[in-house]
């Protein structure tokens, strides 16, 4: 039974300390999980429909919100989603034309990095957890690959992923 | 924020002042005619929902297209300002992109401006995502779509791959520039962490404020003394 305020909570805590769109990926696998709230397959396929639909990759969560807690699952995450760069409000008061201190950089740098680290680890993990064949293997490095060219655009990538899909693991 | 919509008041009549000399006269006249255009309300709800309905695949492609919206065709901020903005933004958590359509907003047309750019840039996009999403719910059983999904998160991980490379690369960058220590601090850091995150012992949340507090501690070591450092 998922607790809503718990949830939220989760989200938005995940958030706070996060950095970019996936930011909030390796926490909230590892507490969602934890808890047997979602297991990798949702996570995977809430990352592809937040992928497959437009607006900030970061709308990801949105997916996994309903995908787990219907419509009142991605309305708590859109608000989890939101708080966090509110605060650019305050600070934009504070800091109107001066660069913020080392420290803060530092530490901003520091969880960016953080993030780049775990991304990869955990995007790969939900991606072996259907099993890798050839097919797969071709679909990831092959849609790596054409993305990293920068030519083809992104959801062609994607739709062509989901067409391999369809045809190749029925 | 009336100060900041003075310097846009200021850039405009900057802009009457040279209009007319040096270049074509119908490409002036375009020109003119999109940075003539105040950045109401509804013209600012317009442009975000066009870059949050646009932008696929997120990250730095869609902030090119918000400068672009912005800055190069309509005038509406300065590089500079741009950049200030975009600074503010890398500094809180969270999407980025939220915090820059709140920070333009809030520059170009006040609190209103604030509200109607986040709601243009979010509501459309959030409702398409719940709807995908209630689609692959009630079809996930059937085979074909079972195959599609799965070949779309294939696809997505080799996308998020890159996305990851695009997002260390710049971040690698600046480190170097700091000094070797910072640069070296940095790979640690992604390393160390994905190990973690392999690992899978130490909840991730102290794994990411332990790889901050580090780095404010390398950052803020190496560029003691020299306050022109800009972010």
């Amino acid at each position: 039974m998922i607790n809503a305020a718990l949830l939220f909570w989760l989200m938005l805590k995940a958030s706070l300390l996060s950095s970019g769109g996936l930011g909030n990926l390796a926490s909230l696998h590892q507490d969602l999980l934890a808890r047997g709230w979602a297991n990798d397959h949702t996570f995977a396929e809430a990352l592809a429909i937040g992928q497959l639909s437009p607006g900030p990759t970061g709308l990801w969560v949105i997916a996994l919100g309903y995908l787990i807690f219907g419509l009142a699952g991605s309305t708590l995450a859109m608000v989890a989603v939101l708080i966090p760069p509110l605060l650019v409000i305050p600070i934009g008061l504070v800091h109107h034309r001066y660069a913020p201190l080392a420290p803060v950089q530092g530490f901003v740098r520091g969880l960016a990095l953080a993030v780049t680290g775990s991304v990869p680890v955990v995007v790969l993990k939900l991606a072996g957890s259907y099993g890798i064949d050839v097919v797969s293997l071709a679909i990831v490095i092959g849609s790596a690959a054409l993305i990293a060219t920068r030519r083809v655009p992104v959801i062609a990538v994607l739709i062509l992923g989901g067409a391999l899909g369809a045809a190749f693991y029925r | 924020m009336t100060n900041s919509l003075n310097c846009y008041h200021d850039r405009v009549s900057e802009l009457r002042q040279t209009r007319g000399c040096g270049r074509g006269a119908g490409a002036h006249r375009a020109e003119w005619a999109a940075v003539n255009q105040e950045p109401s309300p509804r013209l600012l709800f317009l442009l975000w929902a066009r870059v949050g309905l646009q932008s696929f695949g997120g990250g730095p492609a869609v902030q090119i297209y918000a400068y672009a919206e912005l800055v190069q065709k309509r005038d509406w901020l300065t590089p500079q300002g741009w950049a200030e903005v975009l600074g503010l933004c890398q500094v809180v958590p969270g999407i980025n992109l939220i915090a820059l359509a709140i920070l333009t907003g809030g520059r170009l047309a006040g609190r209103r401006g604030m509200l109607v750019s986040l709601v243009g840039f979010l509501l459309p996009s959030f409702l398409i995502t719940v709807a995908v999403a209630a689609l692959y719910a009630r079809l996930h059983s059937m085979a074909l779509v079972a195959g599609a999904i799965r070949g779309l998160v294939m696809a997505a991980a080799g996308g998020n791959l890159i996305m990851s490379w695009r997002i260390l690369a710049p971040l690698l960058e600046t480190s170097a520039k700091e000094g070797r220590w910072v640069l070296l601090a940095s790979i640690l850091v992604v390393g160390a962490v994905a190990l973690l995150v392999m690992g899978g012992r130490l909840p991730i949340y102290l794994v990411l404020v332990g790889s901050g507090a580090l780095m404010a501690v390398v950052v803020g070591v190496a560029l003691r003394g020299s306050p022109q450092v800009r972010a």
